[in-house]
């Protein structure tokens, strides 16, 4: 079991990487923590990257281009 | 200057509190660009500083009119600039560790502040006078000099000496 830290530094690692569908089901993890722990501020911003990361796995090309610096 | 930009870079990546915090301000950029993309409200108005009047778009991904793009963008950066008053009104943002939502709305502050502080369009008065100097409390033409770069790059002001200015092409008219 991951503890809270080690889950975002997976999520980050992800989201390095493109991978898209771990961070799909990580932040599904991360938000229950976050809302169980009173993280609420946290858990909007983990819930919009879930979804970032459902769309990124529909429209690849679409979201790259959002999120490129 | 570039070592020590690399000197400061490298001291970032090694640095593990810096990483969390620039972990969290990319999380709330991403947030941010994909919800002005999607023509959705922000989570957070301090997240207008991850943000161009461009990014903001219609529900269908489509651009919104110029005009209406850059209206969006001030009623954002204007409802920064109250909230991050009342937050600096109220002591500012403590951090506490191990709780991230604290983490975030000190990045969104700090990031907030930073910018507004450093990236202001114009310099107004003159900065070799005094506040109280009359120059500076009703300033004669020009009000404003425009600011092209980073201001912390080019702090100072250039005033052109009459006695050395050249010759107005429209004198003789």
């Amino acid at each position: 079991m991951e503890t809270f830290e080690e889950l975002v530094d997976t999520i980050n690692m992800a989201l390095d990487a493109g991978d898209w569908g771990t961070v799909v089901l990580l932040t599904l993890t991360l938000y229950q923590e976050a809302m169980a722990m009173g993280e609420a501020d946290l858990a909007e911003l983990v819930k919009d990257l879930h979804c970032i990361a459902q769309d990124a796995l529909v429209h690849p090309l679409e979201v790259a281009r959002v999120l490129q610096p | 200057m570039n070592d020590q930009r690399a000197a400061f870079f490298q001291q970032c990546d090694a640095n593990r509190e810096h990483q969390r915090l620039a972990g969290i301000a990319s999380w709330a950029a991403f947030s941010a660009r994909w919800r002005a993309r999607q023509g959705l409200p922000l989570l957070h108005a301090l997240d207008v500083q991850y943000l161009t009047p461009a990014d903001f778009c219609r529900g269908n991904g489509r651009p919104l009119p110029p005009a209406e793009q850059r209206r969006r963008f001030r009623e954002y950066v204007q409802a920064a600039i109250d909230q991050a008053a009342v937050l600096e009104a109220r002591g500012g943002v403590r951090r506490r560790a191990g709780l991230l939502s604290g983490d975030l709305a000190f990045v969104r502050l700090h990031g907030f502040a930073y910018r507004v502080e450093f990236q202001r369009d114009f310099l107004y008065g003159r900065p070799d006078l005094p506040s109280w100097d009359e120059e500076n409390l009703s300033p004669r033409r020009p009000y404003g000099i425009p600011a092209t770069v980073w201001l912390r790059a080019a702090p100072q002001a250039y005033w052109i000496d009459p006695d050395h200015a050249p010759p107005d092409e429209n004198e003789d008219w």
